[in-house]
C-alpha cells in the first residue's frame, strides 16, 4: 500500500496519551490531519458519516484496545462489517498498552490490521510506519504556519 | 560089588526095619497102655478112643502087614540074590540104569526121610487135632446157640431186608434224584469253581488293593493331620486379613477421600494460579499506563522547558526518567514472568542447537567479554524450547555478567543422564554466589549486594526456576570450588 498519508485517526479514551502521541506525529511535520477519538463507537460513526462532514477520510487508524464502552476488539468486529471500500481506505495500526504476545497475534488475525505497536508512539516510530506503509515524502515544515 | 553093596545096604536096612517093627510093636503096646489110661482119664472121650482104638488096631495090622512085608523083603533078598546074578549080565544096562537109580535113590531116600518126617508131624498133627476136637465141640455147642441166636436174627434181617428192599427203592429214586442233583451240582460245582478261582483272584486283587488303599488311607491320614494344622494356620491368616482387609476398607474410604480433597485442592491451586496470573497481567498491564504517562510527561518537559531547568532540576528530571525505565522493564519482566508456560507445547529440541542459537544471539557481549564457552555434547529432548532457549541465555548471560574484575570469563557448558533425567549445568569462575544465598537468588527480583554494580531486574534466576520446574525438572546452585558457580538443573524424559 503506497499511498499518501492525509489524515490519521486517534482511537483512544487516554486524553494524556492522546496529546502525547498527536504532539510525536506532529514533529514529522506532516502536512495532515490528526482526528482524535474516545471510544471505538464515536470512532465508528466516526467513519459511517464521513460524507457529512468535509474531513478526509483517514488513511491511518491508530487503535487502542482497552477502552469504555466499545474497545478495540468490538471495534474490529464492526469495522469487518463496513464496506469493503470503506475498508479498504485505510490501513490499522494497534497502538496498546498491552505487551502480551496474545493480544497481537489477535489483531493480527485481522486482514485489515497492518501492525500493532505498544505505546508509547514516538517520532521514531512514526518516522518508521510512514516509510513502511506510506509514499508520502515528508514534507518541509516550510509552508506549515505554526 | 557095588549090588552086592546095595544089597548089604538092604539087608541092613531090614534089619533095622525089623527092629523097628519091633519098637514099634512096643509103642503099640505103650499105646495100648495109654489107650487105656486115656479110658480111664477121659470117660467123656470114649467115642474118639474107641476110634482111636480102631486106629491102633489099624496101625496094629499096619504093624503085621509091615512084618509080612519084611518077610517078603527077605523074600525078595533071597530072590534078588538069584536075581543078582541073572542081573549080572544085565550088569552093564543096570549099571547105565544104576546112575539113574543113584539118583532116584537118593530121591527115594529124601523121600523116605520126608515120609518119617511126615510122620513125625502125623503125630503132632494128631495131638493138634485131639485139641482141636474139643475147640471144635466147644464151638458147635456155641454155634448151636448161636445158630438159634442167627435163626432170630434171620427173620429180623428178613423183616428189615423187605423193609430194606422198600427203603432201597426209596433211596433207588432218591438216588436218582441226587444223582441228577449232583449232576447239576457237578455243573454248579464247575461253576461255583470257576467263580471261586476267579473270586480268588479277585480276592488276591483286592487284598493288594486292600494293602494299597491301607496305605493311602494311613498317607491321607497323615496328610488330613498336615491339611487340619495348615487350616488352622489359614484359618488364623484368614482372621488376620479380614481384619487387615477391614482396616484397608477404612484406610481405602480415608485415601478416597483424601484423594477427593486433594483433587478439589488441586482445582482450587489451578484456578488460584490462573486467578495470580490474571491479576498479575492486570496489573502490570494497568501499572504501565500511568508509568507512561510519567514518562511521557518528562519527555515532554525535558523538550519544552529544558532551557528553563537549573542544573539540580535536569539531574532530578534525569533521576525520575531512569527510575521509570527501571520500573516499566520490572513491570514487564512481571508480566513475562507470569506468562512462562502460556501456549506452551513440548518439540524435541537438539540442546546442542539451542545452545549455539542462544551463542550467536549473545555474540557481541561474548566478543566484548572475551569470554571463553565450552559446550560438551548435548542431548536431544522434548522440551519447551522458547523457555528453555530462555534458562540458557539466562544462565550464560549471568556467567559473563557476574565476572571478576580483570578476569576473563571462563564457562562450561555440559549435562549427565543420571537417575533417569537429564542434568545440564553452567559452571564460570565469576564472583561466585555465598551458599546462604542459594535458595534466594531464584526468588523473583532478589539481587544480591555486591562490592561491584551489575545491570539487571532481578528475574532471571526466578524465570530459570520457574521453567525448570514446568518441565518437572529442579534447579540449584552450587560454588565451583570457591573459584567461581555451577548452576544445575534436571529435566526428565518428557512425552511430546
Amino acid at each position: 500500500m503506497s499511498k499518501n498519508l492525509k489524515c490519521i485517526l486517534l482511537v483512544d479514551d487516554n486524553h494524556d496519551d492522546n496529546f502525547f502521541h498527536e504532539r510525536e506525529i506532529k514533529k514529522i511535520n506532516l502536512k495532515n490531519i490528526v482526528k482524535t477519538k474516545n471510544s471505538g463507537i464515536e470512532a465508528l460513526d466516526y467513519l459511517k458519516s464521513k460524507e457529512e462532514n468535509e474531513a478526509p477520510h483517514p488513511d491511518l487508524i491508530f487503535l487502542d484496545i482497552n477502552m469504555p464502552g466499545m474497545n478495540g476488539w468490538e471495534f474490529l468486529d464492526e469495522y469487518n462489517k463496513l464496506d469493503k471500500e470503506l475498508q479498504s481506505k485505510a490501513l490499522i495500526i494497534m497502538l496498546t498498552t498491552s505487551q502480551n504476545p496474545d493480544d497481537e497475534t489477535r489483531a493480527k488475525a485481522w486482514p485489515f490490521v497492518s501492525d500493532y505497536i505498544t505505546k508509547p508512539l514516538t517520532k521514531e516510530v512514526m518516522e518508521g510506519i510512514i516509510s513502511k506503509y506510506f509514499a508520502t515524502p515528508v514534507e518541509l515544515p516550510a509552508s506549515q504556519d505554526l | 560089588m557095588e549090588l552086592a553093596f546095595q544089597n548089604e545096604e538092604k539087608d541092613k536096612r531090614a534089619a533095622e526095619l525089623v527092629v523097628a517093627n519091633k519098637e514099634l510093636a512096643f509103642q503099640s503096646g505103650e499105646k495100648e497102655k495109654r489107650a487105656a489110661e486115656l479110658v480111664i482119664a477121659n470117660i467123656e472121650l470114649t467115642f474118639q478112643n474107641k476110634e482111636k482104638e480102631k486106629r491102633a488096631a489099624e496101625l496094629l495090622v499096619a504093624n503085621i502087614e509091615l512084618a509080612f512085608q519084611n518077610e517078603e523083603k527077605e523074600n525078595r533078598a533071597a530072590e534078588l540074590i538069584i536075581a543078582n546074578k541073572e542081573l549080572a549080565f544085565q550088569n552093564e544096562e543096570k549099571e547105565k540104569r544104576a546112575a539113574e537109580l543113584v539118583i532116584a535113590n537118593k530121591e527115594l531116600a529124601f523121600q523116605n526121610e520126608e515120609k518119617e518126617n511126615r510122620a513125625a508131624e502125623l503125630i503132632v498133627a494128631n495131638k493138634e487135632l485131639a485139641f482141636q476136637n474139643d475147640e471144635k465141640e466147644k464151638r458147635a455147642a456155641e454155634l448151636v446157640i448161636a445158630n438159634k441166636e442167627l435163626a432170630f436174627q434171620n427173620e429180623e434181617k428178613e423183616k428189615r431186608a423187605a423193609e430194606l428192599i422198600v427203603a432201597n427203592i426209596e433211596l433207588t429214586f432218591q438216588n436218582e434224584e441226587k444223582e441228577k442233583r449232583a449232576a447239576e451240582l457237578v455243573i454248579a460245582n464247575t461253576e461255583l469253581t470257576f467263580q471261586n478261582k476267579e473270586k480268588e483272584k479277585r480276592a488276591a486283587e483286592l487284598v493288594i488293593a486292600n494293602k494299597e488303599l491301607a496305605f493311602q488311607n494311613e498317607e491321607k491320614e497323615k496328610r488330613a493331620a498336615e491339611l487340619i494344622v495348615a487350616n488352622i494356620e489359614l484359618t488364623f491368616q484368614n482372621e488376620e486379613k479380614e481384619k487387615r482387609a477391614a482396616e484397608l476398607v477404612i484406610a481405602n474410604k480415608e485415601l478416597a477421600f483424601q484423594n477427593e480433597e486433594k483433587e478439589k485442592h488441586a482445582i482450587e491451586l489451578i484456578i488460584a494460579n490462573k486467578q495470580q496470573e490474571q491479576i498479575v497481567y492486570v496489573v502490570s498491564h494497568d501499572l504501565q499506563e500511568p508509568l507512561r504517562t510519567v514518562s511521557n510527561y518528562m519527555k515532554v518537559f525535558e523538550e519544552d522547558y529544558i532551557g528553563i531547568l537549573d542544573d539540580n532540576a535536569r539531574k532530578y528530571l534525569n533521576s525520575v526518567n531512569s527510575a521509570t525505565k527501571r520500573m516499566s522493564a520490572l513491570i514487564k519482566s512481571l508480566l513475562d514472568y507470569s506468562r512462562l508456560g502460556h501456549n506452551k507445547s513440548l518439540a524435541l529440541v537438539n540442546f546442542n542447537e539451542l545452545v549455539g542459537e542462544v551463542l550467536e544471539d549473545l555474540e557481541t557481549m561474548i566478543k566484548t567479554s572475551k569470554a571463553i564457552i565450552e559446550v560438551t555434547e548435548l542431548p536431544t529432548l522434548n522440551v519447551y524450547e522458547t523457555e528453555i532457549r530462555q534458562v540458557f541465555q539466562n544462565l550464560i548471560t549471568n556467567a559473563i555478567k557476574f565476572q571478576k574484575k580483570d578476569t576473563l570469563a571462563k564457562i562450561k557448558i555440559s549435562s549427565k543422564y543420571i537417575n533417569s533425567k537429564w542434568r545440564f549445568s553452567v559452571s564460570d569462575n565469576g564472583i561466585g554466589i555465598p551458599m546462604v544465598h542459594s535458595e534466594r537468588v531464584f526468588d523473583i527480583f532478589q539481587r544480591l549486594p555486591t562490592k561491584e554494580r551489575y545491570e539487571g531486574s532481578g528475574i532471571g534466576l526466578a524465570n530459570c526456576k520457574k521453567i525448570v520446574q514446568l518441565h518437572q525438572g529442579e534447579i540449584w546452585v552450587e560454588s565451583n570450588s570457591g573459584q567461581g558457580t555451577i548452576v544445575s538443573f534436571t529435566i526428565p524424559n518428557l512425552l511430546a
